[in-house]
């Protein structure tokens, strides 16, 4: 049990305050505006790579959360500029993919990194991650009526295609708050240098 | 490298077309219009309507077809998937409809990009995003980061692409091994990057602060003007926001008598 609650209930990475309050600077607006901008190409390069080479692009296109995450630590303005910025450049490099960034992979990266800035701990900020991803696919399956999860999934509202959803969301985004622990982790050096 | 030749984006060509000519405030002007009617659309007759638009606007980017059907080569899968599933459900109007949308999007994005450079779609962009800055939106950062991001796109796209192939030839040795250990050197390979990456920014943004950068601070080559070519585009847009109206007024009365 108590296993369990030092698992879901410590915080996640402690570099995260740390790289927030040093990229908070003045001395740091140039570096912070050139980092987010990268940031946000690297973004869209990944989302792009879906549309681009099929088959092994499915499984880097996901990765496209990652940067996003990071541009959020910094500070949630700078996430949202990344977010922002990922999506205009989407339209020029493969606007196919347009569709799909701002609902899941984009959105996933924004409600991971402000609740690792704000809510710290792991068992919130897979929480938030997962209601963020499961609102932008349901948002994409029954408002857009985009088949987001494939033919297989109707866009008729049920019960039971939301609690799955919700499943999936939830797996996704643990493993998104351990990958992002990984890469915060190894990354915190080249960032706080 | 070879992604590089897969992508449409940053390739402007000089077609010496209508297009080419105009000042990208009124391209950005005329595609905003366009895009958002062809997103609100949702009848038949408008599709063929904006589809007759979609055309022209090709002929007049005189952009070569081989290069828009490899733009649009990677969509395939996406339009078929989108249509047996509407035509699933049984949805025949949204099985032709929304993978019309979707050609429509890619083909005004690669025309609008393919007629522009980056720079000059950057200062349109800025252009047209001033008035935000009255709700204190930082416009020439968010400018500035565009025309980056713009710029470092293909050397990112190098860079990991060289990465992968130093990755695949490290890693030789390991093939077979189990999904840790793949899972493990594709982490490791995304910590390079980001690490690489970081470290770029790094070195800009130094540049940068030694030569004393200020946004907005910024010394033009080229000033963006009018001409009769763009007054002629926001016309055209209007048009079509006219046009649309009346589209939609007739629909309307047919639906509902």
């Amino acid at each position: 049990m108590d296993s369990m609650k030092n698992y879901w209930l410590k915080p996640v990475s402690a570099e995260v305050s740390e790289i927030h309050t040093r990229f908070g600077a003045a001395q740091f607006a140039t570096r912070k505006m050139i980092t987010v901008a990268f940031l946000a190409a690297l973004s869209a390069i990944f989302q792009s790579m879906g549309g681009l080479l099929p088959g092994i692009g499915y499984l880097i296109s996901p990765l496209a959360t990652a940067p996003i995450v990071l541009c959020t630590i910094l500070s949630v303005g700078s996430g949202l500029t990344a977010y922002l910025l990922a999506m205009l450049l989407l339209f020029f490099i493969q606007p196919s993919e347009l569709i799909v960034f701002p609902f899941t992979t984009g959105l996933l990266g924004l409600g991971i990194g402000g609740s690792l800035l704000y809510l710290k701990l792991r068992l919130p900020a897979v929480i938030a991650g997962s209601f963020s991803l499961w609102a932008g696919i349901l948002l994409l399956l029954y408002v857009f009526r985009f088949p987001v999860l494939g033919p297989a999934v109707s866009s008729t509202v049920s019960l039971s295609t939301i609690s799955l959803v919700y499943v999936f969301s939830l797996f996704y985004s643990w493993l998104w708050v351990e990958i992002s622990r990984y890469l915060i982790t190894k990354i915190s050096r080249g960032l706080l240098e | 490298m070879q992604w590089l030749k897969l992508l449409s984006f940053g390739s402007s060509m000089n077609t010496r077309s209508f297009l080419q000519d105009l000042d990208p405030r009124s391209k950005l002007i005329f595609t905003a219009t366009y895009l958002s009617l062809v997103t609100i659309s949702n009848d038949l007759v408008s599709v063929v309507f904006y589809a007759i638009v979609g055309l022209s606007l090709i002929l007049a980017a005189r952009l070569p077809l081989a290069y828009l059907w490899n733009g649009l080569l990677g969509l395939i899968p996406l339009l078929l998937t989108l249509f047996c599933f509407h035509m699933l459900l049984g949805d025949l109007k949204n099985a032709i409809l929304l993978p019309c949308k979707l050609i429509f999007i890619i083909t005004t994005a690669i025309a609008l990009s393919a007629t522009t450079p980056p720079t000059k779609l950057a200062d349109g962009l800025e252009a047209i995003l001033r008035p935000l800055t009255l709700v204190r939106f930082p416009v020439q950062n968010f400018v500035c980061m565009i025309s980056v991001a713009f710029r470092f796109i293909p050397l990112f796209i190098d860079e990991t692409d060289a990465m992968m192939k130093s990755h695949k030839l490290k890693h030789a040795r390991y093939k077979g091994e189990g999904l840790r250990t793949t899972t493990q050197s594709l982490l490791q390979l995304l910590v390079a990057l980001f690490v690489a990456v970081l470290r770029r920014a790094n070195q800009l943004a130094l540049a940068m602060d030694a030569r004393c950068y200020l946004p907005g601070n910024k010394i033009r080559a080229r000033r963006l003007q009018y001409s009769w070519r763009d007054g002629i585009t926001i016309l055209l847009a209007l048009a079509l926001l006219l046009i649309h109206m009346l589209l939609k007024g007739e629909v309307f009365e047919r639906w509902i008598p």
